[in-house]
């Protein structure tokens, strides 16, 4: 009887140890009525246990922040495009999520097989390698960085000028600004891209490709993320600047996103449950 | 080619932004190169417009791929489109695209881009590339599924001709090659493009 006992004791020690991360997660979104909810997550396709101890803390949080969707970054995929890829890298990790009705809309990377991504339906791409949704008040783009060519951009400009939505969010997998060491921002689209969203008021950026999270103080009005780290890691290669207003490298993470009116509010969340930026903007409306 | 000057149109638009003055020169260099422009591009064209009749109408031969949840499927369709055009185009030849001719426009115009103003933040997005095994570049050749794709500068976009949403230019090594975005096989290529 004692034996049952101590094995009993031991099995609850061992629940209560394994349980800890998820139990640190701490909630500070505001949680308003009717807002827009997601989260955003890049570079994670890479079928390791880092990257389903982030898709096992993204299911946790959703128990007190029930996310409707989730923005990827890019790099859903690395190493391959067979039916064993997707399966490992996709649909395990994010298994709890997919059941509970989460609907992920991707962006390509340069890891990724544009062909084989964008038929693939729960990526929700409808065979467009760039395309836009709504949600709410708010009009999303998910950008190919890897070939911005003439017809994306134009494509780009009469989308974002015909949106009445109060908010417009791009993403794609190229970082216009990046305080990383590996890669470093990419000038040229930021030559392209960033007059195109300043002149038709695009608020918020998300991008990947940089293995760090980083958020940057608002460039020209608009603020930029980097969140590629959902499943890659380059510890250590955050190299802060007088542009980062926050940024995290020691281990994997992925955002949350509320909007609700003319507020958005984020929060930034490790691997193992830690809080490690959190915030709220409050943007023009554009008319 | 409307596209192209609706962008140049906007650029010139854009022209109050520094961050953007000198890719907007590069599109405002004179044309010295494009004398046969018009003709080059239009030869171009209708060698792609072929490419993409035959692709089609192998792709017509197989069942039509659908969205699908079912990745295996998606891959299956791939693989079965690859089997094809890679077959139909058993004698293809470097240069049946990338002609002579064109081949030393396509020169002309990347040579101009990397003199240009532009040239330094265009040979970034270049050099911007991930350590990953040799790409073996030949006519009918796979791009390796499991490479990372080099980001095709958009300012050479820009002066290229548009292709359509089935092919791509890429830059493999100093190479740039012609890519089939379905199938990823290597259409053709224009060999040491890069300096």
């Amino acid at each position: 009887m004692r034996d049952y006992r101590r094995q009993f004791c031991s099995a609850l020690l061992l629940i209560v140890l394994f349980s800890l991360p998820l139990s640190t997660q701490q909630l500070v979104l505001p949680l308003h009525s009717g807002s827009v909810r997601f989260a955003a997550i890049g570079d994670m396709g890479t079928g390791t246990q880092r990257q389903y101890d982030v898709a096992a803390q993204m299911a946790a949080i959703r128990k007190q922040f029930p996310f409707e969707f989730v923005i990827t970054l890019g790099d859903n995929i690395y190493g391959g495009n067979s039916p064993l890829d997707y399966k490992k890298k996709f649909e395990l990790p994010y298994n709890a999520l997919l059941e509970g009705g989460v609907k992920f809309f991707a962006a390509l990377g340069n890891h990724d097989d544009a062909a084989t991504q964008k038929a693939y339906k729960p990526f929700n791409m409808n065979g467009d390698q760039y395309y836009t949704y709504r949600k709410g008040n708010v009009q999303f783009f998910a950008l190919d960085s890897n070939y911005m060519d003439p017809k994306e951009i134009a494509w780009l400009t009469k989308n974002l000028q015909s949106t009445n939505a109060d908010w417009k969010i791009c993403y794609f997998h190229h970082p216009l600004y990046s305080s990383a060491k590996f890669h470093g921002p990419s000038l040229e689209l930021r030559a392209i891209l960033e007059p195109l969203f300043m002149t038709n008021h695009v608020q918020v950026v998300f991008t990947g490709h940089e293995h760090v999270y980083e958020r940057l103080k608002p460039q020209n009005g608009i603020q930029y993320f980097i969140e590629g780290a959902a499943g890659e890691l380059r510890r250590g290669d955050l190299k802060k600047t007088t542009q980062t207003a926050a940024g995290y490298d020691e281990d994997q993470s992925f955002i949350l996103v509320e909007i609700s009116g003319d507020e958005l509010d984020f929060q930034t969340i490790s691997r193992t449950g830690k809080t490690v930026d959190y915030g709220s903007i409050q943007i023009q409306k554009n008319k | 080619m409307p596209i192209r000057i609706f962008f140049w149109s906007l650029l010139i638009a854009l022209g109050t932004v520094p961050a953007n003055q000198s890719v907007m020169a590069a599109q405002s260099t004179p044309p010295s190169i494009l004398r046969d422009d018009a003709r080059i591009t239009k030869e171009f064209q209708d060698r792609v417009k072929a490419y993409i009749q035959l692709q089609k109408q192998l792709e017509h031969m197989l069942p039509a791929l659908k969205q699908s949840r079912d990745e295996s499927e998606i891959h299956e369709h791939q693989l079965a489109l690859r089997r094809l055009v890679s077959d139909a185009r058993r004698h293809a030849h470097r240069g049946d695209i990338f002609t002579k001719d064109i081949s030393r426009y396509y020169r002309a115009v990347i040579a101009e881009v990397l003199r240009s103003p532009a040239a330094s933040i265009v040979q970034r997005t270049i050099d911007e590339k991930e350590p990953s095994k040799p790409i073996a570049v030949s006519v009918n050749g796979v791009f390796p599924d499991d490479a990372p794709v080099q980001t095709t500068p958009p300012t050479l976009l820009m002066r290229l001709p548009v292709l359509p949403m089935e092919l791509s230019y890429r830059f493999v090594g100093r190479d740039l090659v012609l890519l089939d975005n379905k199938t990823n096989l290597i259409v053709d290529f224009i060999p040491d493009v890069l300096p």
